[in-house]
């Protein structure tokens, strides 16, 4: 398992190219989600998710459903209109983003 | 294994032992619950339900469901200034501004009578009053209807605690008048 806090900056980014990919999805899954796909590599606490869920939707990103699943309620969320904009904004920052560290951590690539 | 209905219940229970008092959020944080509670109990499925919910609950970290509560918090304050902006912007039309701008107007040249104090005073008694009256009514409502359904919303909550802010700015305006 990798340091944790590196990650943390990026959760915004992952959950909305989650969404992007899922159409909608509810808390638990995306934790689960993000654990399969990083091989358990990165686990979002939930601590950190949920506040991460509701400040999207706060800044209109995200939409809320309500469905009955089962005996209990489930909240899905999915993406704004706005919200599909800045999933592309947020994840050409990430290319951008990746491509510094690269410079930063690996200097040699620089010199091409 | 699925959770029963029972437990479903206690799981309610257990979010509004840990302070989570509004209903919205609560039926975000059993459904988690429950699903790590099952998740929990295809790897361990001798764990008892508490022992099960209680492995769950640790992962929220120390705050428990502290930082999702505010998080929460904050969503709906910025959705209340929203709407009061929404509504400020409604206000923004040429026969509304001309209104109030005759009735500042009249206002103003109240001064001229005798009696013009003794009338400011008056109009605030009386919106201080409304304000009260619709205050009063408003939150005897909200704990009837909490009553009825035994459910707390947490926007009617920021509704309510705006409009007590709103009856002390009047306030102030009165007081510093004297």
């Amino acid at each position: 398992m990798g340091n944790q806090k590196l990650y943390k900056g990026s959760l915004q980014t992952i959950i909305l190219k989650l969404l992007a990919t899922n159409d909608k999805m509810y808390g638990y899954e995306i934790t689960q989600k993000v654990k399969e796909l990083t091989k358990g590599e990165l686990k979002i606490t939930e601590g950190a998710l949920y506040p991460a869920l509701h400040k999207l939707e706060a800044d209109g990103l995200l939409n809320v459903e309500v469905a009955k699943v089962g005996n209990r309620l489930r909240k899905y969320y999915k993406l704004t209109e706005n919200g599909t904009k800045e999933t592309a904004n947020k994840l050409e920052e990430m290319q951008e983003f990746l491509k510094t560290m690269q410079h930063l951590v690996n200097p040699k690539f620089s010199l091409e | 294994m699925k959770l029963t209905e029972s437990q479903i219940e206690s799981l309610y229970q257990f979010t509004r032992q840990h302070y989570v008092e509004y209903y919205d959020v609560q039926v975000e944080l059993v459904d988690h619950l429950a699903n790590d509670i099952e998740q929990i109990w295809e790897q361990q499925p001798g764990l008892s339900f508490n022992d099960a919910r209680d492995k769950s609950f640790k992962k929220f970290g120390v705050f428990g469901f502290m930082n999702v509560v505010e998080s929460k918090e904050a969503q709906m304050a910025k959705k209340y200034f929203k709407l009061v902006l929404k509504f400020a912007k409604e206000w923004l039309s040429l026969p509304k501004i001309i209104l109030t701008l005759l009735l500042l107007f009249g206002f103003y040249q109240l001064q001229k009578f005798t009696f013009g104090y003794e009338i400011y005073i008056g109009v605030f008694l009386l919106v201080i009053v409304a304000q009260f009256f619709m205050l009063f009514n408003n939150s005897r409502k909200l704990k009837q209807n909490q009553k009825q359904t035994q459910k707390k919303w947490l926007f009617e909550h920021v509704l309510s605690i705006q409009g007590y802010g709103n009856t002390a700015v009047i306030f102030i305006y009165f007081f510093s008048n004297f």
